[in-house]
């Protein structure tokens, strides 16, 4: 009698979750992609010494790339921290009433996907930074923290590219999104101090 | 027939989990993935049926899959301040010191008030000690004055340029004192440190600051916080006391010491922390109602709009102090409030409009809804953004008229001018919203040039445009200036949408736009917020207001332009010239007709903080004119002399000027031995005697009193500055939770037709 309504119901959850299924796995295949991308544009406008834009009809530009050798990870770096910019890549947390220069160097990404290895990131570890005028910086982890409130209130005594911070949700495996954050502070190495290293 | 589709469903399954878990090997996929998909699998082998799959799924949401990974959480949750602390370190273990006694003054000017803190602490403790101070100060506050008193040595907080503070903070950072670049710090929260602070010493604290009041639906609310800080517990502090090598010496806290403070000294009887309150409540309306909520107090009633609240003795400090009042249901009453300081006169002119709408025609509307679909609106804000949106075309009435603008590269738009919000045309405008889809870059500049020029009525139409965008913008400058070329008559009302929008670029074209900024950042306030903003401007109190002042005084007013008065939302304008004089005018409209008041500039009731108010004003404004403007470096510097300035003369944290802890103990004749009991310390002048001058047998208990050991102290640099929040966006895709919802959709879907097909053939 219900027969034939059991069968739709079932055939339409099974057309449901494909559905489901490719536009879920989407995600980190676009990530992915993405970022070998966006590692080749990176290395062209480098080249060519400008803000770029990866593709045209992108809302974001390239402003770094960040590298742990500790773990053979790098990200670019975008300007944007909007939904769009950071399914393909990680971006630069600002505060617009502040010049740029003066801030501190506040990354954010998913993560699932691209912040996923700051799971492994311990003190002392160092992160390796070039920004568009092609310097390399190197930082050494000095703490983490983890945030109840997405928001973090920074005394402007640190100034500048002095300090580095990275940004994701918390915690790591949770399956739904809250208001909790992991941070993890790292400060500039003085180069005379690496130079003394190598 | 049905084993067809379940095949391919099946397959496809498969070939899907397999290619993503292939794609993404970490092995934290394979971990997380097949653990529920396995164990779902035998569920459903075993019989179980539809409903534990979904039960188990819940539960797999619910809690994290595998053990946390966990960092060192930081030692002292500053969330848990609730009232004004000193919380000790020695050694490497924290407490709250005993507090002696709470003095409150609060005075209550319009919807600002000015409240200025004294509390006295004691260190129980048998080593010097380092202290911090916090005190929730709650938001849209400042402090601006610090001053403190440590055993004999005076620390006054002293606002000084930021090059100049800088250096005195490297010096004390150079003499060994710990300075930590980067802090973390609550904004809403007061800290600052407070080092050596020797055994048995009082410590007084004083701070003043300045906050704004804002009424919900005409009822005003003044709380003092003053749950007090958790007491000793002695058991604890046995157990957990242990100096690290931080150079004190590992004495225990001695047996006999720590009878004395038991917890009969908390006893009503002697009442431990007592607590004072005074509040000058000069709200400049009249009061229909004024009530402390938890505590008994006396009332002097000065004038229907000027009240005095005590407490008839001290009261105990175990749940905050609430006082409440709420304006009588008037027509738009204005107020002043004075202070001289420098040779100026500081006004603070406040208007208080009705709580209802003593307007009694619904005025006729056209209504502009500007959508921003740019790619950075993509995910969650578009989604916010057009619920947002659709509510808002629903409470449209049938003599309002709309239009909808959506840009993103390029702009697109729903009618060429706006229709009338029949029935028909509402359920076209949701169909067309609900289309929205995000993406393409952000050139807000044709769009918002096209919806300002849009209007077709003539004067009399309150006029408004409803911008909903996140606000992420290049040439801010060029769309200010168009705002304020075509704003004509009508207003804009900016609403951000998302957890991370440009709110400063939302404020100003709200401002330059003579309308009001909201954000909205969770999603279940949206039809609240909608709701608030749209029934108060439906229908405003008093429109094109502008203020006249007399002949011969000039003066600087913030804000500028005025906006409109709504109901229920007094407006404070700050007013600063010399002597000031005569009789100004507010002229405004309410609909058609003219309105009036006269304001005698030589009445006000004198009132502290107003001054300061002012200068925040200024500096508050000057910080956007940096930005809005985009000045060359002649005017950017002449700007920036001028914002330091006004925060020097007028004692205020910003962006150019830190507050540094001087020390300013008045220096003793040579000769005398410090922390002989015979010499009273001098107060430095302008200091509240009653708060800092005291005598330490009279204010400590007899139980708490014990010799303490004087010993020199080093040079103390604190530094208070002013914090910068950055919102850190949501950043979880949560791809793995779709997939396993989308997963057990299937297999669910699978099992109903196993069931059918096995029930048939049976």
């Amino acid at each position: 009698m219900y027969k034939n309504i059991f069968v739709v119901l079932g055939c339409c959850l099974i057309i449901l979750g494909l559905v489901g299924i490719t536009k879920a796995s989407l995600m980190p295949i676009k990530a992915i992609i993405g970022q070998h991308y966006l590692e080749v544009a990176w290395k062209e406008s480098l080249k060519n010494n400008k803000l770029s834009k990866p593709w045209k009809s992108a809302d974001f530009y390239m402003i770094g790339e960040l590298k742990v050798p500790k773990l053979k990870v790098s990200r670019v770096i975008l300007n944007s921290v909007s939904g769009e910019a950071m399914a393909w890549s990680i971006g630069r947390v600002t505060n617009l009433n502040h010049a740029l220069d003066k801030q501190p160097i506040i990354l954010a990404g998913h993560r699932d996907s691209h912040m996923q290895f700051m799971s492994e990131l311990n003190i002392g570890d160092k992160i390796e930074l070039t920004m568009s005028d092609g310097v390399l910086t190197t930082y050494i982890i000095s703490g983490t923290e983890v945030s109840d409130k997405p928001e973090v209130a920074l005394s402007s005594v640190s100034l500048g590219s002095e300090s580095l911070i990275l940004t994701t949700c918390w915690p790591f495996n949770a399956m739904k999104s809250g208001d909790q954050r992991y941070l993890i502070f790292a400060d500039k190495v003085n180069v005379s101090a690496s130079i003394d290293n190598a | 027939m049905t084993i067809f589709p379940i095949l391919i469903a099946l397959s496809l399954v498969a070939y899907k989990t397999i290619k993503c878990i292939k794609f993404y090997n970490h092995k934290f996929v394979l971990k997380q993935i097949t653990s529920p998909l396995v164990s779902s699998l035998i569920v459903l082998k075993n019989g179980l049926g539809g409903l534990t799959l979904i039960t188990l799924f819940v539960l797999s949401l619910s809690s994290p899959l595998s053990a946390e990974y966990s960092p060192k959480q930081p030692s002292i949750n500053l969330d848990d301040v609730e009232s004004g602390q000193l919380l000790m370190r020695s050694g490497n273990f924290l407490s709250s010191a005993i507090l002696l006694s709470t003095d409150i003054n609060v005075a209550v000017a319009g919807s600002s008030s000015r409240t200025i803190i004294s509390q006295r602490f004691i260190n129980t403790g048998e080593t010097w000690a380092e202290g911090v101070y916090v005190f929730p100060i709650g938001k849209n506050a400042a402090v601006d004055t610090l001053k403190l008193r440590i055993g004999d040595r005076f620390i006054e907080g002293q606002i000084k340029e930021k090059l100049e503070a800088k250096v005195i903070y490297e010096e004390a950072k150079a003499e060994g004192k710990k300075a930590s670049l980067i802090e973390q710090q609550k904004p809403n929260l007061f800290t600052n440190k407070i080092a050596n602070i020797g055994p048995g010493e009082v410590v007084v604290v004083q701070i003043e600051f300045q906050s704004k009041l804002l009424p919900k639906d005409g009822l005003w609310e003044l709380r003092v916080p003053l749950v007090s800080a958790p007491r000793f517990d002695l058991d604890a502090i046995e157990e957990k006391i242990e100096f690290g090598n931080s150079g004190f010496s590992s004495k225990s806290i001695n047996t006999g010491f720590n009878e004395n403070i038991d917890v009969k000294i908390l006893d009503k009887k002697e009442i431990f922390n007592p607590v004072e309150i005074s509040i000058d409540l000069n709200t400049g309306f009249e009061l229909s109602f004024l009530k402390s909520a938890f505590h008994e107090v006396d009332i002097d009633k000065k004038s229907n709009s000027h009240h005095r609240i005590s407490l008839p003795g001290p009261i105990s400090s175990d749940r905050d102090f609430v006082l409440r009042w709420e304006a009588e249901d008037k027509d738009t009453q204005t107020s002043l409030f004075k202070e001289k300081q420098g040779g100026y006169d500081h006004l603070l002119l406040t208007l208080n409009p009705p709580l209802t709408n003593k307007n009694t025609y619904t005025p006729e509307r056209e209504i502009i809804f500007i959508q921003d679909t740019s790619g950075s609106m993509g995910g969650e804000s578009i989604r916010q953004s057009k619920l947002g949106l659709e509510m808002a075309i629903k409470r449209l009435k049938p003599t309002d008229r709309f239009n909808i603008v959506l840009f993103n590269s390029d702009y697109s738009k729903y009618k060429p001018s706006p229709v009338l919000a029949t029935n028909k045309e509402l359920r076209r405008a949701i169909k067309f919203v609900r289309n929205i889809e995000a993406g393409g870059g952000t050139n807000m500049y044709p769009a918002l040039a096209f919806s300002l020029d849009n209007f077709r009525s003539k004067k009399s139409v309150l006029k408004q445009l409803i911008f909903l965008t996140d606000g992420s913008v290049s040439q801010e400058t060029k769309l200010f200036s168009l705002i304020n070329r075509k704003l004509r008559t009508s207003r804009l009302f900016t609403i951000g949408i998302g957890s991370a929008p440009n709110s400063f670029f939302m404020t100003r074209a709200a401002e330059i736009g003579r309308g009001s900024h909201i954000h909205i950042g969770d999603i279940n306030e949206i039809s609240d917020r909608m709701e608030e903003l749209f029934s108060k401007i439906e229908n405003p109190a008093i429109t094109d207001l502008e203020l006249i002042l007399p002949k011969g005084f000039e003066a600087e007013i913030y804000p500028n332009p005025l906006p409109d008065l709504y109901v229920g939302d007094p407006l404070s304008i700050a007013i600063r010239g010399k002597n000031a004089s005569g009789m100004a005018q507010v002229t405004g409209k309410i609909g058609n007709q003219k309105w009036v008041a006269k304001v005698p500039l030589d009445q006000g009731a004198e009132q502290i903080g107003i001054a300061k108010l002012w200068a925040r004003e200024k500096i508050s404004n000057l910080e956007r004119n940096r930005v809005s403007l985009s000045p060359n470096e002649n005017q950017l510097a002449h700007m920036d002399t001028e914002l330091l300035q006004t925060a020097l003369s007028y004692g205020l944290v910003s962006r150019l000027s830190s507050m540094v802890a001087v020390d300013i103990t008045p220096s003793r004749p040579v000769g005398v031995e410090l922390g002989t009991t015979k010499l009273k310390a001098a107060i430095p002048s302008g200091w509240d005697t009653k708060q800092f001058e005291y005598e330490y047998k009279q204010i400590v208990p007899p139980k708490l009193q014990k010799v303490s050991n004087k010993n020199d102290w080093f040079k103390s640099a604190n530094f208070i500055e002013k914090t910068e929040e950055y919102s850190l966006p949501q950043t979880a895709l949560n791809w793995k939770a779709s997939i396993l919802l989308a997963l057990l959709m299937c297999i669910l879907g699978v099992a109903m037709l196993m069931i059918v097909g096995r029930k048939s053939n049976v």
